[in-house]
Protein backbone atom coordinates (compact mmCIF):
# COMPACT_ATOMS: atom_id res chain seq x y z
CA UNK A 1 0.00 0.00 0.00
CA UNK A 2 1.32 3.38 -0.92
CA UNK A 3 1.25 6.29 1.54
CA UNK A 4 -0.65 9.15 0.73
CA UNK A 5 1.35 12.27 1.77
CA UNK A 6 -0.50 15.44 2.44
CA UNK A 7 2.31 17.67 0.02
CA UNK A 8 5.52 15.98 -2.01
CA UNK A 9 7.74 17.36 -4.80
CA UNK A 10 6.62 15.73 -8.40
CA UNK A 11 9.52 15.55 -10.91
CA UNK A 12 8.34 17.40 -13.94
CA UNK A 13 10.08 15.42 -17.46
CA UNK A 14 10.62 16.27 -20.64
CA UNK A 15 13.83 17.14 -23.07
CA UNK A 16 16.46 19.95 -22.22
CA UNK A 17 18.12 20.74 -25.12
CA UNK A 18 21.16 21.96 -23.34
CA UNK A 19 21.92 18.45 -22.53
CA UNK A 20 20.90 16.98 -26.31
CA UNK A 21 24.61 18.64 -27.43
CA UNK A 22 27.77 17.04 -27.55
CA UNK A 23 30.90 19.93 -26.73
CA UNK A 24 34.68 19.67 -27.53
CA UNK A 25 36.71 20.89 -24.51
CA UNK A 26 40.51 21.00 -23.83
CA UNK A 27 41.92 18.50 -21.09
CA UNK A 28 39.49 17.66 -18.05
CA UNK A 29 40.58 15.94 -14.88
CA UNK A 30 39.19 12.52 -14.75
CA UNK A 31 36.05 12.73 -11.87
CA UNK A 32 34.20 9.28 -12.41
CA UNK A 33 36.66 7.01 -14.73
CA UNK A 34 34.45 4.60 -16.88
CA UNK A 35 34.79 2.04 -19.37
CA UNK A 36 37.49 2.40 -22.29
CA UNK A 37 37.55 1.75 -25.94
CA UNK A 38 40.73 1.63 -28.29
CA UNK A 39 41.55 2.37 -32.00
CA UNK A 40 45.35 2.13 -33.12
CA UNK A 41 47.36 4.92 -30.80
CA UNK A 42 44.36 6.29 -29.67
CA UNK A 43 42.51 5.46 -26.51
CA UNK A 44 39.32 6.65 -25.49
CA UNK A 45 37.61 6.66 -21.54
CA UNK A 46 34.41 7.81 -20.38
CA UNK A 47 33.86 10.03 -17.60
CA UNK A 48 30.62 8.54 -16.09
CA UNK A 49 27.56 11.00 -17.46
CA UNK A 50 30.10 13.88 -18.32
CA UNK A 51 31.81 12.84 -21.11
CA UNK A 52 34.63 10.82 -22.85
CA UNK A 53 38.36 12.14 -22.23
CA UNK A 54 40.36 11.29 -25.80
CA UNK A 55 44.37 10.46 -25.09
CA UNK A 56 46.90 9.85 -27.21
CA UNK A 57 49.69 6.78 -25.91
CA UNK A 58 51.80 6.33 -29.20
CA UNK A 59 54.17 6.88 -26.56
CA UNK A 60 53.21 4.19 -24.46
CA UNK A 61 55.74 5.73 -21.50
CA UNK A 62 54.28 8.55 -22.01
CA UNK A 63 50.32 8.57 -22.85
CA UNK A 64 48.84 12.09 -22.60
CA UNK A 65 45.16 13.18 -22.51
CA UNK A 66 44.59 15.52 -25.69
CA UNK A 67 40.69 16.89 -25.10
CA UNK A 68 37.60 15.95 -23.50
CA UNK A 69 34.65 15.79 -25.53
CA UNK A 70 31.30 16.53 -22.89
CA UNK A 71 28.41 14.30 -23.12
CA UNK A 72 25.88 14.61 -20.93
CA UNK A 73 24.56 10.55 -19.56
CA UNK A 74 26.86 9.04 -21.29
CA UNK A 75 27.66 5.69 -20.30
CA UNK A 76 29.26 3.92 -23.41
CA UNK A 77 31.63 4.22 -26.02
CA UNK A 78 32.99 2.43 -28.97
CA UNK A 79 34.72 3.28 -32.15
CA UNK A 80 35.09 2.28 -35.85
CA UNK A 81 38.06 4.34 -37.84
CA UNK A 82 37.22 8.04 -37.32
CA UNK A 83 34.20 7.21 -36.03
CA UNK A 84 33.02 7.33 -32.26
CA UNK A 85 30.09 6.00 -31.01
CA UNK A 86 28.27 6.89 -27.66
CA UNK A 87 25.27 7.55 -25.64
CA UNK A 88 24.06 11.12 -24.80
CA UNK A 89 21.70 10.54 -22.05
CA UNK A 90 18.65 8.31 -24.30
CA UNK A 91 20.13 9.42 -27.68
CA UNK A 92 22.99 7.31 -29.73
CA UNK A 93 25.58 10.17 -31.17
CA UNK A 94 28.20 9.60 -33.80
CA UNK A 95 31.40 11.79 -33.79
CA UNK A 96 33.81 12.34 -35.64
CA UNK A 97 37.81 11.86 -34.24
CA UNK A 98 39.20 11.92 -37.84
CA UNK A 99 41.28 14.96 -36.17
CA UNK A 100 40.81 13.95 -32.37
CA UNK A 101 41.63 17.36 -31.08
CA UNK A 102 38.07 19.11 -32.97
CA UNK A 103 35.51 16.09 -32.95
CA UNK A 104 32.90 16.50 -34.38
CA UNK A 105 28.83 15.57 -34.53
CA UNK A 106 27.92 13.41 -37.45
CA UNK A 107 24.26 12.06 -36.54
CA UNK A 108 21.87 11.06 -33.46
CA UNK A 109 19.55 8.59 -33.39
CA UNK A 110 16.69 10.47 -30.60
CA UNK A 111 15.62 8.05 -27.70
CA UNK A 112 17.45 4.96 -28.99
CA UNK A 113 17.99 3.83 -25.33
CA UNK A 114 14.91 4.55 -23.39
CA UNK A 115 15.79 3.53 -19.67
CA UNK A 116 19.28 5.85 -20.22
CA UNK A 117 17.58 7.92 -17.16
CA UNK A 118 19.99 6.17 -14.57
CA UNK A 119 22.06 8.77 -13.69
CA UNK A 120 19.03 10.99 -12.58
CA UNK A 121 18.39 8.86 -9.17
CA UNK A 122 20.60 11.50 -7.63
CA UNK A 123 18.51 14.69 -8.20
CA UNK A 124 16.43 16.27 -5.85
CA UNK A 125 13.89 18.76 -5.05
CA UNK A 126 15.35 22.17 -4.42
CA UNK A 127 14.28 21.84 -0.80
CA UNK A 128 16.04 19.92 2.02
CA UNK A 129 13.89 17.28 3.98
CA UNK A 130 10.79 16.70 1.57
CA UNK A 131 9.48 13.77 0.47
CA UNK A 132 9.19 13.44 -3.38
CA UNK A 133 9.07 10.52 -6.26
CA UNK A 134 12.10 9.54 -7.44
CA UNK A 135 13.04 10.35 -10.61
CA UNK A 136 12.25 7.58 -13.14
CA UNK A 137 14.50 6.33 -15.84
CA UNK A 138 12.64 6.37 -18.86
CA UNK A 139 10.06 9.32 -18.90
CA UNK A 140 12.84 12.19 -19.70
CA UNK A 141 15.14 14.59 -18.39
CA UNK A 142 14.32 16.19 -14.92
CA UNK A 143 13.53 20.03 -15.88
CA UNK A 144 12.06 21.34 -13.23
CA UNK A 145 9.98 20.27 -9.52
CA UNK A 146 6.07 20.68 -8.69
CA UNK A 147 4.82 20.25 -5.12
CA UNK A 148 1.41 18.77 -5.19
CA UNK A 149 -1.08 17.80 -2.69
CA UNK A 150 -2.11 14.04 -2.01
CA UNK A 151 0.65 12.36 -3.64
CA UNK A 152 1.23 8.54 -3.67
CA UNK A 153 4.44 7.45 -4.12
CA UNK A 154 7.05 9.88 -2.75
CA UNK A 155 9.04 7.51 -1.13
CA UNK A 156 12.07 9.49 -0.92
CA UNK A 157 13.36 12.45 1.04
CA UNK A 158 16.09 15.18 0.01
CA UNK A 159 18.92 15.57 2.50
CA UNK B 1 38.53 -0.11 -47.22
CA UNK B 2 35.67 -2.51 -46.14
CA UNK B 3 37.96 -6.11 -46.60
CA UNK B 4 40.61 -4.37 -45.52
CA UNK B 5 38.84 -3.48 -42.04
CA UNK B 6 37.60 -7.06 -41.79
CA UNK B 7 40.70 -8.32 -42.14
CA UNK B 8 42.24 -5.70 -39.55
CA UNK B 9 39.44 -7.40 -37.13
CA UNK B 10 39.88 -10.76 -37.76
CA UNK B 11 44.03 -9.80 -37.62
CA UNK B 12 43.05 -8.57 -33.85
CA UNK B 13 40.34 -11.53 -32.92
CA UNK B 14 43.01 -14.42 -33.92
CA UNK B 15 45.58 -12.46 -30.93
CA UNK B 16 42.78 -12.67 -28.73
CA UNK B 17 42.84 -16.79 -29.02
CA UNK B 18 44.80 -18.78 -26.56
CA UNK B 19 45.81 -21.19 -28.65
CA UNK B 20 47.74 -18.67 -31.05
CA UNK B 21 50.92 -16.79 -29.55
CA UNK B 22 52.36 -15.42 -33.16
CA UNK B 23 53.65 -12.19 -32.25
CA UNK B 24 53.49 -10.97 -36.10
CA UNK B 25 49.73 -10.88 -35.43
CA UNK B 26 49.70 -8.83 -32.35
CA UNK B 27 51.76 -6.27 -33.70
CA UNK B 28 49.37 -5.74 -36.44
CA UNK B 29 46.85 -5.58 -34.01
CA UNK B 30 48.99 -2.37 -32.24
CA UNK B 31 48.89 -0.63 -35.70
CA UNK B 32 46.79 1.73 -35.86
CA UNK B 33 44.73 0.76 -39.00
CA UNK B 34 44.78 -2.77 -37.51
CA UNK B 35 40.61 -2.36 -35.65
CA UNK B 36 39.70 -1.40 -31.85
CA UNK B 37 38.15 -2.91 -29.43
CA UNK B 38 36.17 -2.35 -26.14
CA UNK B 39 36.52 -4.04 -22.84
CA UNK B 40 34.82 -6.60 -21.32
CA UNK B 41 32.02 -4.28 -19.22
CA UNK B 42 30.62 -3.08 -22.40
CA UNK B 43 27.39 -2.68 -23.71
CA UNK B 44 29.00 -1.99 -27.08
CA UNK B 45 30.40 -3.75 -29.76
CA UNK B 46 31.60 -3.73 -33.34
CA UNK B 47 31.65 -6.12 -35.90
CA UNK B 48 32.28 -5.36 -39.15
CA UNK B 49 29.58 -2.23 -40.41
CA UNK B 50 27.26 -2.90 -37.28
CA UNK B 51 27.14 -2.05 -33.76
CA UNK B 52 25.75 -4.24 -31.49
CA UNK B 53 23.93 -3.11 -28.02
CA UNK B 54 22.39 -4.52 -25.23
CA UNK B 55 20.01 -3.33 -22.87
CA UNK B 56 18.55 -5.26 -20.06
CA UNK B 57 16.44 -7.82 -22.03
CA UNK B 58 17.22 -6.82 -25.91
CA UNK B 59 20.32 -6.74 -28.43
CA UNK B 60 19.75 -4.16 -30.89
CA UNK B 61 21.82 -3.87 -34.31
CA UNK B 62 22.88 -0.36 -35.66
CA UNK B 63 24.31 -0.31 -39.41
CA UNK B 64 27.23 2.26 -39.26
CA UNK B 65 28.16 1.71 -42.46
CA UNK B 66 27.85 5.21 -42.90
CA UNK B 67 28.71 7.23 -39.94
CA UNK B 68 26.38 10.15 -40.95
CA UNK B 69 23.43 8.22 -40.88
CA UNK B 70 23.20 5.63 -38.43
CA UNK B 71 19.88 3.17 -38.53
CA UNK B 72 18.31 0.50 -36.34
CA UNK B 73 17.70 -2.70 -37.98
CA UNK B 74 16.84 -5.29 -35.61
CA UNK B 75 16.06 -5.64 -31.73
CA UNK B 76 16.05 -8.82 -30.61
CA UNK B 77 14.40 -10.55 -27.11
CA UNK B 78 18.13 -11.91 -25.87
CA UNK B 79 16.84 -12.89 -22.19
CA UNK B 80 16.83 -11.22 -18.75
CA UNK B 81 19.59 -8.43 -16.84
CA UNK B 82 21.80 -8.17 -19.50
CA UNK B 83 24.99 -6.40 -18.58
CA UNK B 84 27.65 -7.30 -21.00
CA UNK B 85 28.63 -7.96 -24.91
CA UNK B 86 32.05 -9.58 -25.77
CA UNK B 87 32.70 -9.81 -29.69
CA UNK B 88 34.55 -12.78 -30.95
CA UNK B 89 34.46 -13.85 -34.94
CA UNK B 90 31.51 -14.69 -36.29
CA UNK B 91 29.59 -14.79 -32.19
CA UNK B 92 28.47 -12.47 -29.67
CA UNK B 93 28.86 -13.31 -26.14
CA UNK B 94 25.98 -11.95 -23.78
CA UNK B 95 26.75 -11.93 -19.77
CA UNK B 96 23.44 -11.60 -17.95
CA UNK B 97 23.14 -11.52 -14.15
CA UNK B 98 22.08 -15.45 -14.23
CA UNK B 99 23.40 -16.72 -17.17
CA UNK B 100 25.85 -16.53 -20.57
CA UNK B 101 24.08 -16.46 -23.67
CA UNK B 102 25.74 -17.28 -27.28
CA UNK B 103 24.70 -15.11 -30.52
CA UNK B 104 25.92 -16.46 -33.75
CA UNK B 105 26.11 -13.70 -36.63
CA UNK B 106 26.16 -16.27 -39.32
CA UNK B 107 24.02 -13.33 -40.70
CA UNK B 108 25.27 -10.02 -38.83
CA UNK B 109 21.57 -8.35 -39.41
CA UNK B 110 19.99 -11.23 -37.79
CA UNK B 111 21.90 -12.59 -34.95
CA UNK B 112 20.17 -15.84 -33.41
CA UNK B 113 20.47 -17.35 -29.98
CA UNK B 114 22.26 -20.55 -30.83
CA UNK B 115 23.19 -21.33 -26.67
CA UNK B 116 23.05 -20.52 -23.11
CA UNK B 117 24.06 -21.42 -19.61
CA UNK B 118 22.78 -20.09 -16.18
CA UNK B 119 24.44 -20.00 -13.56
CA UNK B 120 23.94 -18.32 -9.95
CA UNK B 121 23.18 -14.42 -9.85
CA UNK B 122 25.81 -12.15 -9.84
CA UNK B 123 27.45 -9.45 -12.09
CA UNK B 124 29.13 -11.38 -14.53
CA UNK B 125 31.47 -10.28 -17.70
CA UNK B 126 32.60 -12.87 -20.21
CA UNK B 127 35.37 -13.09 -23.27
CA UNK B 128 35.94 -15.73 -25.06
CA UNK B 129 37.74 -18.00 -27.64
CA UNK B 130 37.13 -20.83 -30.01
CA UNK B 131 36.55 -22.95 -27.74
CA UNK B 132 36.07 -21.55 -24.10
CA UNK B 133 34.61 -18.78 -22.04
CA UNK B 134 36.21 -17.72 -19.01
CA UNK B 135 33.22 -15.22 -16.84
CA UNK B 136 33.90 -13.39 -13.90
CA UNK B 137 30.58 -13.78 -11.43
CA UNK B 138 31.19 -11.54 -8.58
CA UNK B 139 28.52 -10.98 -5.57
CA UNK B 140 31.48 -9.05 -3.38
CA UNK B 141 29.87 -5.09 -3.27
CA UNK B 142 27.30 -5.64 -5.68
CA UNK B 143 23.32 -6.31 -5.82
CA UNK B 144 23.72 -8.90 -7.60
CA UNK B 145 23.21 -11.93 -6.24
CA UNK B 146 25.03 -13.89 -3.23
CA UNK B 147 27.98 -14.46 -1.44
CA UNK B 148 30.26 -16.31 -4.38
CA UNK B 149 33.21 -14.55 -6.59
CA UNK B 150 34.46 -17.20 -8.69
CA UNK B 151 36.30 -17.06 -12.61
CA UNK B 152 33.71 -19.88 -14.41
CA UNK B 153 35.27 -21.44 -17.28
CA UNK B 154 32.75 -23.03 -20.27
CA UNK B 155 33.55 -25.28 -22.90
CA UNK B 156 31.77 -23.44 -25.81
CA UNK B 157 33.26 -26.17 -28.52
CA UNK B 158 29.63 -27.06 -29.05
CA UNK B 159 27.72 -23.59 -28.64
CA UNK B 160 24.45 -25.30 -28.87
CA UNK B 161 25.03 -26.79 -25.55
CA UNK B 162 28.09 -24.67 -23.36
CA UNK B 163 29.29 -26.58 -20.49
CA UNK B 164 31.05 -25.66 -17.11
CA UNK B 165 34.32 -27.47 -16.71
CA UNK B 166 35.85 -25.35 -13.91
CA UNK B 167 35.15 -22.80 -11.19
CA UNK B 168 38.12 -20.84 -9.64
CA UNK B 169 37.44 -18.88 -6.32
CA UNK B 170 38.49 -15.47 -7.00
CA UNK B 171 38.12 -12.44 -4.57
CA UNK B 172 36.30 -9.65 -6.26
CA UNK B 173 36.19 -10.08 -10.22
CA UNK B 174 35.41 -7.43 -12.47
CA UNK B 175 36.19 -7.48 -16.02
CA UNK B 176 38.65 -9.75 -17.90
CA UNK B 177 40.99 -10.33 -20.99
CA UNK B 178 43.01 -12.88 -22.42
CA UNK B 179 46.35 -12.83 -24.68
CA UNK B 180 47.79 -16.10 -25.75
CA UNK B 181 48.55 -18.07 -22.43
CA UNK B 182 47.64 -14.76 -20.39
CA UNK B 183 44.47 -14.46 -18.75
CA UNK B 184 44.05 -11.17 -16.95
CA UNK B 185 41.22 -10.74 -13.97
CA UNK B 186 40.78 -7.41 -12.77
CA UNK B 187 39.75 -7.76 -8.82
CA UNK B 188 38.65 -3.90 -8.27
CA UNK B 189 40.43 -3.26 -4.94
CA UNK B 190 42.44 -6.96 -4.98
CA UNK B 191 44.60 -5.64 -7.64
CA UNK B 192 45.16 -7.46 -11.09
CA UNK B 193 45.26 -11.15 -11.46
CA UNK B 194 47.49 -12.64 -14.35
CA UNK B 195 46.99 -16.32 -14.80
CA UNK B 196 48.37 -18.38 -16.59
CA UNK B 197 46.11 -20.65 -19.06
CA UNK B 198 48.93 -23.58 -20.06
CA UNK B 199 46.10 -25.79 -18.80
CA UNK B 200 43.55 -23.11 -20.30
CA UNK B 201 40.58 -25.20 -18.54
CA UNK B 202 42.20 -24.67 -15.25
CA UNK B 203 43.81 -21.15 -14.55
CA UNK B 204 46.70 -20.87 -12.51
CA UNK B 205 46.99 -17.45 -10.98
CA UNK B 206 50.48 -16.83 -11.19
CA UNK B 207 51.11 -12.97 -10.17
CA UNK B 208 48.93 -9.56 -9.26
CA UNK B 209 49.36 -6.19 -8.94
CA UNK B 210 48.28 -4.54 -5.95
CA UNK B 211 48.92 -1.08 -6.68
CA UNK B 212 45.85 0.36 -8.02
CA UNK B 213 41.96 -0.93 -8.18
CA UNK B 214 41.19 -2.61 -11.43
CA UNK B 215 38.39 -2.65 -13.06
CA UNK B 216 38.90 -4.01 -17.26
CA UNK B 217 41.44 -4.98 -19.29
CA UNK B 218 41.90 -4.77 -23.44
CA UNK B 219 44.96 -6.91 -24.38
CA UNK B 220 45.70 -5.10 -27.58
CA UNK B 221 48.95 -6.33 -29.50
CA UNK B 222 51.52 -6.58 -26.74
CA UNK B 223 49.81 -3.68 -24.92
CA UNK B 224 47.40 -4.41 -22.17
CA UNK B 225 45.08 -1.41 -21.49
CA UNK B 226 43.55 -1.05 -18.38
CA UNK B 227 40.95 0.83 -16.79
CA UNK B 228 41.34 1.64 -13.21
CA UNK B 229 39.37 3.88 -10.67
CA UNK B 230 40.96 7.28 -11.20
CA UNK B 231 42.32 6.40 -15.07
CA UNK B 232 44.36 3.84 -16.88
CA UNK B 233 47.48 2.44 -16.41
CA UNK B 234 49.39 0.71 -19.70
CA UNK B 235 51.38 -2.66 -19.72
CA UNK B 236 53.91 -4.51 -21.78
CA UNK B 237 52.50 -7.88 -22.41
CA UNK B 238 55.23 -8.87 -24.93
CA UNK B 239 55.64 -12.10 -22.34
CA UNK B 240 51.82 -12.38 -21.57
CA UNK B 241 52.94 -13.88 -18.12
CA UNK B 242 54.92 -11.17 -16.81
CA UNK B 243 53.55 -7.66 -17.51
CA UNK B 244 55.85 -4.99 -17.71
CA UNK B 245 53.92 -1.42 -16.28
CA UNK B 246 54.68 0.94 -19.20
CA UNK B 247 52.86 4.25 -17.77
CA UNK B 248 49.96 5.41 -15.98
CA UNK B 249 47.56 7.96 -16.79
CA UNK B 250 45.60 9.13 -13.79
CA UNK B 251 43.49 12.17 -12.63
Amino acid sequence: MDIVRAEAYVPVYGIDPVKRSVRFLSVQPVKDAGKIYVWGNLLFQVDLHKGIHVIDYSDRSNPQKIGFIQVHGCNEVAVKGSTLITNNINDLVTIDVSNPAQPKELARIKNAFPNAYDYQYNYQPPERGKYYICPSQDKGDVVGWTIEKNIKGANCVSH
Amino acid sequence: MKRTQLLAFVLFAMTAMVYLSCDKNADAAASPTAGGAGGSLARFAIAGNYLYIVSTRTLEVFDISNPEMPALKKAVNAGIDIETIFPYKDKLFLGARTGMYIFSLADPLNPVKEGSITHFRACDPVVSNDSLSYVTLRSFGTDCGNLKNVLNVYNVKNIKDPKLINTIEMKSPYGLGIKDKGLYVCEGENGLAVMDLDNPYSPVKKMDFRDEVYYDVIPYGNVLITYIRNGVCFYDISNPLQPVLLSKLKG
